[in-house]
């Protein structure tokens, strides 16, 4: 049968790939006039009239709008279905093609799936964090509109208690926030006798199920009456704990567990993951309510802002507020402002920053790989000139090569994006085993749906991006030259070869901008290595012990003079002494220094420490003058003595010597006469001169805990069942919290430096070999496709080294302009890095120096490669071939 | 009962008009027009019940249709059997024997 007549080619002309909805009732109509017409031919060669023919034809016909109606629906529902089919045919057809290519050219496909692997493995690994620490909901009804409240002194550094009645006050006539709360994160040793352990947990006011909306998994929460002083002890168990020491059992409701050595009921198990929205999620274990007294408030504000509040609206409000309610007698009295911090806050805008800066880097590293595939892809099309242009000739469209294309390095792309997952992954758990120590937080994160999603958005998106390079490139202007000559251009257009030069340019300078920032932060950390730390702190460690509630004040202070003589007997020990603080750690002061007799404004503390008179001998710190005059058990009260570091007394008294003159800490506060001055210690890290300016004061032991500083050959993880045996001899009621060495300290105050600069050095690492590689590449094309040409060259009398100097001039021009923008750039950026330095400046000399010498060697290299192999081309051979 | 009569007609047409383009491609018309020159005038086709028709069976991937030339030069819609309608003819046609057998069989009881 016949369509219409037409020859192929006229009816190619107006074919379209699928029919459109105005052509699908165009048929319909068409084919019922059709049967209507033949009926009424039909009738008229009876002898009827074309008009009674016609009526008679429709009155035979039946319901024709019916038929109408149910063919357009069969037809467009035909029309969906072929063009669903189309699409899917095609698709399985391209991808059977692409897969036939990669198969075709396994080093090819090995090298671009790796490249991209490296690239998009890394986008997600920080993708990942980036969600988990930032971008996930919090666990909370309402969680974004959570807020800490604190209430700050002396610049912002030192956090005030919030009392009872300011709490009070709040909830009475803040207008701001919703509903407020408090709780605090506990520790409470669980069990008796072999079964005791310690666990994290949280002691809450009875509305805080409430205000975070959660409800008890089973049982009931805490009431009012459970929060009074007095009341009986209930405890409401983590749904972990619960699980693990009573099997989950719904009857554990109404038994007792023995919590800190008090025997409590337990009234309900809390829901699973629930936990105080403080910086570390972490779910509690065992919640207690939280008994506050009228004077002392024992956990931390939390409140939740009314809809459309801004956090600086509440905080106005609730400063004034809080500034109104009488002071308790004793309470320091400067607060400054509530600060509303938010959970995420406890991050850090500097930690946030540092995030986004990684971002930044990871998705340089993604371009370079993209910018490597795309630059592989242009010259593997051009290998394909003849294919394209066979396929042109069969009838086959730009449109469709380009969506060949597309679907190829698509395909790749979806590759790259498996084997980037499984990188994620492992990188992930290196991440978490290398974390900083104090960024606990960085434990949860893992790869979550929101992860695969992120993943597949940037294979696809990056398929899509660097497949677009030969599809621009390729489907044109090159196969129809092809079909035209005969013959193909060599390494492509002119145009082309430009953009494979600009892509590695553009790969150089990218890796130059990692390579400079990687570089700035080794020299930070170099320097921060370096920095004078003003003690020794081998062997120095410290411990710290605390009463369990409810011990007598009096039995503090003697007990921890003798647990002080019974540690300094102890063999292997040099000397112990009572200290608020071991260092490098260092209080912060509260108050202004005013000098006796000096003109000039207070000056802020910085630093401060209470210590025993030995400390300074302990601590190997240098000290001009004396120490304190004091005893050494610190039973005494301490006496009116001050010690000094030599910069604030240089800052208080311009000729530095300060020994015997007089300081005090506040208008009120006694004076302090200045004893001795002594070394400056810091803290190593970015912040290692935050204590700047630093007061000592002899310590006293009044109080439930103290830290004991000691020096001993043992190191205090071996010497710390020692010490727990001593305290327990001296009173069972004393418990070690807490033991660290110095060195301990000093290294994970370094750790996260150290975790940044490891971090961007692995990226920066990548970054010059994807760009070396691509430089490789494009030069190793060059000689490839100039063999010919080098053959005549030495035909006519060229040396190798001449020739070995042609490609090495190609290689250098590409590497030096890549250089001189990527350090332009690396310039401009650096601002942007200049807040995680310590010790060293963005502009660094000898970082851009060293940087720009290592590029330089390894674009010599790559392109040392390829001129070596140029340089033994034999001009028989070469001239031969076609 | 012509209503028996008319279900009876319904329920058949699908399997004429299978069995009418079993052979070759018809337009709709011709359809029409074999089946009732086939049955003697007997099984009077309405126009709108085949083109429905042939709409679901086309629908249901029984027949394929294609635009073609009549015999007086117009252009006319051309249906033919698919596999999936020379399965489907098939079977029907043994379905209808098994039940024409099987009321036959039920009439001739004395």
């Amino acid at each position: 049968m016949s369509d219409l007549g037409l020859p192929p080619r006229v009816r190619r002309l107006f074919r379209l790939p699928w029919r459109s909805a105005s052509h699908v009732v165009i048929d319909v109509d068409d084919e019922l006039r059709f049967h209507l017409d033949m009926r009424a031919a039909e009738l008229i060669a009876a002898g009827m009239s074309p008009e009674q023919a016609l009526a008679r034809a429709r009155q035979q016909f039946g319901d024709a709008d019916d038929v109408r109606r149910h063919a357009l629906a069969v037809s467009v529902g035909n029309r969906r279905r072929a063009r669903l089919r189309e699409l899917a045919l095609g698709l399985v057809q391209d991808v059977r093609f692409a897969a036939r290519q990669i198969r075709r050219g396994p080093l090819f496909a090995g090298i671009a799936v790796l490249t991209l692997a490296l690239g998009i493995g890394a986008n997600s690994a920080i993708f990942s964090v980036v969600h988990h620490l930032v971008l996930a909901p919090l666990p909370y009804r309402d969680g974004d509109r959570i807020v800490q409240l604190m209430q700050t002194a002396g610049g912002g550094n030192i956090l005030l208690a919030t009392t009872q009645s300011q709490l009070e006050a709040w909830r009475g006539r803040a207008r701001t926030i919703e509903e407020i709360t408090t709780a605090a994160s506990r520790e409470y040793n669980v069990g008796s006798g072999s079964d005791r352990e310690r666990l994290a947990g949280a002691a809450m006011e009875p509305n805080l199920t409430h205000f975070l909306g959660a409800r008890p998994f089973i049982g009931r929460g805490f009431t009012p009456n459970d929060a009074r002083p007095g009341a009986a002890p209930v405890v409401m168990l983590g749904y972990g704990l619960w699980q693990r020491r009573f099997a989950g059992r719904a009857d554990a409701v109404g038994e007792t567990i023995v919590a800190d050595d008090t025997t409590r009921t337990i009234v309900g198990v809390a829901p699973p993951g629930l936990s105080v929205p403080m910086s570390e999620n972490t779910p509690a274990s065992l919640w207690t309510p939280l008994v506050s007294t009228a004077a002392e408030l024992n956990g931390v504000a939390f409140a939740k802002l009314r809809r459309g509040v801004d956090v600086g609206q509440a905080s106005h409000e609730l400063t004034a507020i809080a500034k109104s309610v009488p002071d308790q007698p004793g309470m320091f009295t400067t607060h400054e402002s509530v600060r509303l911090m938010r959970p995420r806050d406890f991050l850090g805008t500097e930690f946030q920053r540092a995030l986004l800066f990684l971002f930044g880097a990871v998705g340089v590293v993604l371009l370079i790989a993209c910018a490597n595939v795309a630059n592989l892809l242009l010259v593997r099309s051009w290998g394909r000139q003849r294919e394209f242009a066979v396929r042109t000739a069969l009838g086959a469209g730009r449109g469709r090569l380009a969506r060949q294309l597309l679907t190829e390095s698509l395909s790749l792309a979806v590759a790259g994006g498996m084997v980037g997952l499984i990188l994620t992954w492992t990188g992930l758990h290196v991440f978490r085993a290398l974390r900083p120590v104090r960024l606990e937080e960085l434990d949860g994160v893992g790869v979550e749906p929101a992860v695969l999603l992120w993943t597949a958005a940037i294979a696809m998106a990056t398929g899509i991006a660097f497949g677009l390079f030969p599809t621009l490139f390729s489907t044109g202007r090159l196969a129809s030259d092809w079909l035209r000559t005969g013959r193909w251009t060599a390494g492509g257009t002119r145009a082309a070869r430009r953009l494979r030069s600009s892509l590695v340019v553009g790969e150089i300078a990218l890796s130059v901008v990692l390579l400079v920032g990687a570089g700035l932060l080794v020299r930070s950390f170099l320097a921060m290595q370096q920095v004078p730390l003003g003690f020794d702190p081998r062997n120095l460690a410290s411990f710290t012990v605390r009463f369990a509630r409810g011990t007598p004040e009096q039995l503090w202070s003697p007990t921890f003079a003798d647990l002080l003589t019974r540690v300094r007997a102890l063999p292997g020990i040099e000397g112990a002494a009572v200290a608020g603080d071991a260092p490098p750690a260092m209080g912060v002061g509260a108050g202004e220094l005013q000098a006796e007799g000096a003109p000039h404004a207070p000056i802020r503390l910085e630093g401060f420490n209470a210590v025993q008179p030995g400390f300074f001998h302990l601590a190997r710190i240098p000290l001009r003058g004396r120490s304190f005059s004091g005893d050494t058990t610190g039973r005494a009260p301490g006496p009116n003595e001050a010690v000094i570091n030599e910069r604030l007394a240089r800052r208080l008294w311009p000729d530095g010597n300060g020994i015997g003159r007089r300081l005090r800490a506040g208008p009120t506060a006694p004076w302090l006469t200045v004893v001795g001055i002594s070394g400056n210690i810091a803290a190593p890290g970015r912040h290692g001169d935050r204590y700047d300016l630093q007061l000592y004061v002899p310590a006293m032991t009044g109080f439930p805990s103290t830290t004991i500083v000691l020096r001993s050959d043992r190191p205090i993880d071996a010497l710390t069942p020692t010490l727990r045996a001593l305290t327990a001899q001296v009173d069972p009621r004393l418990e070690i919290r807490r033991t660290a060495s110095s060195e301990t300290e000093i290294a994970a105050l370094l750790s996260a430096p150290r975790f940044a600069m490891a971090l961007v050095g692995t990226l920066a690492l990548a970054a010059l070999v994807l760009s070396s590689v691509g430089l490789y590449g494009v030069i190793a094309y060059a000689v490839g496709q100039r063999t010919r040409e080098i053959g005549v060259r030495v035909a006519l009398g060229a040396e190798p080294r001449d020739i070995g100097r042609l490609v090495l001039r190609d290689g250098a021009i590409l590497a030096l302009a890549g250089l001189t923008i990527g350090l332009a750039c690396a310039a401009a950026a650096g601002r942007m890095i200049e807040s995680f330095l310590y010790g060293v400046g963005h502009t660094d000399a000898p970082t851009y120096v060293s940087i720009a010498l290592l590029l330089g060697a390894v674009g010599l290299l790559a392109s040392y490669l390829p001129a070596r192999r140029a340089m033994q081309v034999d001009p028989v051979v070469a001239l031969s071939a076609d | 009962m012509p209503g028996h009569t008319d279900d009876l007609r319904h329920g058949s047409l699908d399997v004429l008009v299978l069995k009418a383009v079993s052979w070759t491609s018809m337009h709709g018309y011709a359809i029409a027009k074999w089946i009732q020159d086939r049955a003697g005038g007997e099984f009077p086709v309405v126009d709108a019940a085949l083109y429905k028709a042939l709409h679901r069976l086309e629908e249901d991937g029984a027949l394929r249709s294609e635009w073609g030339v009549s015999e007086n030069n117009r252009r006319a819609k051309y249906y033919s059997l698919t596999p999936r309608g020379r399965k489907l003819l098939s079977n029907e046609v043994a379905g209808w024997r098994r039940y024409a057998a099987a009321i036959n069989a039920v009439l001739e009881t004395t």
